[in-house]
């Protein structure tokens, strides 16, 4: 075939309109023997509700979210009866001393013999079955469903169950946010369960036993930040 | 006639730019070529972390013959009602000089247990043979794969004879040579017991009726054992093409014959291996192969199981009052007349009364 000048300006006009030009988050570099194409993208650590980060080796931080609607507290920095919520407000509405509190497990967090433990919520639920909110707080425990969250729970977890999670007695109930693994080394490793707000039913099983179900709300249920309303202005 | 001049260094010169402008897989980024252009995307790392994200590698190993190798998936660790997941792994055999045995390996251990990926499907080839009704023998469509694979260069999956004879998908100068396997990571949790209805033939002169439906425990399902020695809770499994456990239908509950599955099923993902242009062979991936998973669940999981135990079989209508009619034969005239009655009972309670503990996977 003939190359015309037509068929050259063409294919002049090909390779220029196959340039490659870099968008947000990714970053080019142009050699001799073709352009590289790099992601400056970060891996993404969701800033989900419950989100559980390591703070130095012997604390937690827990990011804001919902259980049936309530938030669920945390002792204050000085430690003692948990009363601050976990967004950093007092229960009187004051900020916290101290700001957003940390749980603190301390250098022997308790774990199971290969290393595994939670960090789980925990609350008591009224003669209804309702979650009493002054009872909902996280905690750690090497076991979420044996009553002192130490000892394996004798007749309970086994391989197979009718699901939901075990309640506890005295209307109390465990629910795992994130496992904890530690390493040979002795790090430790938070991996997520609860990535949304939650809601929780009880199926009673007796007077003081039932059997519990979480399901996620996604993250319409995150608190987030509150926006004042504003009046349009009609100067 | 005027004769277009390109000089050399303007030819020289296009071609440097044509080059320079070739793609290259940076940091993060993932590229597939193909004759219709090349996709640019964001390399799984680079994207959100979510439980079940499948990180795959090949593991060379010269006792497998020819692909001198084995594909392998770890997952990013998932949780069933707050419980960590296993892999089966062996241990023992080469390693230890001893018999190989299994044991569950959690997927938050320290050493992430892996899958073998040793059985896949192929969506490409026919599907099998079948018959026209006309006496001819036809050769069945493809299963196919999802569209994003054609805009990569996989082959066209097959059309079947049928569709060839009516001049719909044939094979084009032009195919694409690439081809595609599949295989199914699907998750299993046991439930807490099964169940089957068991039928049991009566003399109904005597009994009244002629069957009874009973239904009968099984030993629920024992998964494999951890380290610890404690039973799995759920485990993570391959297969060439998973199909969900089949509860009974309602045939079946009336006529007696259900059988409950042991296990509740979901599917994880489907991980489809594409081969470079014009493999050598289509059987298996070897290394040159390229693995994209497609994901079908994405959350950490709730299990939730219904709890009907069955009910125990009525009793059947008798007329115990006929004992001395015509010296007794009247008993069992009566008894035969309310053996279908009974049977009725019996299969309608079976099928209302079946017991099942079935259950649901819910994402939190």
């Amino acid at each position: 075939m003939e190359i015309t000048h037509r068929l050259w300006n063409a294919a002049r006009a090909a390779v220029r309109a196959s340039r490659i030009i870099e968008g947000d988050g990714i970053r080019i570099a142009r050699g001799a023997n073709g352009t590289t194409i790099s992601s400056s993208v970060t891996s993404q650590n969701w800033p989900s509700p419950f989100r559980c980060s390591l703070n130095g080796s012997t604390q937690v931080s827990i990011l804001p979210g919902l259980v049936n609607g309530e938030m669920p507290l945390l002792p204050p920095s000085q430690g003692g009866t948990p009363t601050v919520y976990l967004d950093g407000t007092n229960q009187d509405g004051s900020t916290a001393q101290g700001g957003t509190p940390t749980l603190n497990f301390g250098a022997q967090p308790d774990l199971d013999p290969i290393g595994r433990g939670y960090l789980a919520l925990q609350f008591t639920c009224d003669d209804k079955w309702a979650l009493i909110p002054s009872t909902l707080t996280v905690v750690q425990c090497a076991y979420y469903d044996s009553l002192d969250g130490k000892t394996y729970p004798d007749g309970a977890g086994g391989p197979a169950t009718l699901g939901g999670v075990p309640g506890l007695p005295g209307r109390m109930v465990r629910y795992p946010l994130a496992m904890m693994r530690k390493s040979s080394t002795g790090t430790i490793s938070f991996f997520q369960n609860v990535t949304g707000g939650l809601n929780h039913r009880a199926d009673p099983r007796g007077d003081d036993v039932a059997r519990h179900f979480f399901w996620g709300v996604g993250p319409g249920a995150s608190p987030g930040p509150v926006s004042t309303p504003t009046t349009p202005s009609t100067s | 006639m005027k004769i277009p001049r390109i000089l050399a260094s303007s030819w020289n010169a296009l071609r440097r730019e044509f080059r320079r402008n070739r793609p290259m897989p940076g940091r993060g980024i993932r590229l597939y070529r193909g004759a219709g252009g090349c996709v640019v995307t964001l390399s799984p790392s680079q994207l959100f972390h979510h439980p079940w994200e499948i990180s795959t590698a090949w593991r060379p190993d010269s006792t497998i013959q020819p692909l001198g190798g084995q594909w392998t998936a770890t997952l990013r660790p998932g949780f069933v009602d707050g419980k960590d997941v296993t892999i089966d792994i062996p241990i023992g055999g080469q390693v230890t000089g001893g018999p190989v045995t299994t044991v569950a390996s959690n997927l938050t251990d320290e050493t992430a247990p892996a899958l073998v990926l040793s059985s896949w499907r192929d969506p490409i080839a026919s599907a099998g043979f079948s018959d026209d009704g006309r006496g001819n023998l036809v050769t069945l469509p493809a299963a196919g794969y999802p569209a994003y694979f054609s805009t990569i260069g996989v082959q066209s999956p097959d059309a079947g004879s049928a569709a060839l004879a009516a001049g719909v998908g044939a094979p084009s100068a032009n195919q694409p040579t690439r081809y595609l396997l599949g295989t199914d990571i699907f998750l299993t949790m046991p439930r807490l017991a099964s169940t089957a209805q068991q039928v049991t033939v009566l003399d109904p002169e005597t009994d009244s009726q002629s069957i009874q439906i009973q239904t009968v425990f099984q030993p629920a399902f024992v998964g494999p054992l951890t380290a610890s020695g404690t039973g799995s809770r759920a485990w993570l499994s391959a297969t060439s093409q998973w199909t969900s456990p089949q509860n009974p239908t309602p045939e079946e509950a009336l006529l007696g014959t259900a059988v409950q599955p042991n296990t509740d099923q979901i599917l994880i993902a489907t991980l489809w291996m594409v081969s470079p242009p014009n493999p050598s062979q289509t059987a298996a991936p070897d290394a040159s192969w390229m693995a994209v998973p497609q994901y079908e669940t994405w959350w950490n999981l709730n299990h939730a199981a219904l709890n009907i135990a069955p009910a125990a079989p009525p009793d059947p209508i008798t007329f115990p009052y006929a004992e001395t009619l015509a010296d007794g034969v009247g008993q069992n005239v009566i008894n035969s007349l309310l053996s279908p009655i009974n049977d009725q009972s019996q299969e309608i309670s079976a099928y209302l009364n079946q017991a099942n503990f079935q259950g649901l996977f819910f994402s939190i």
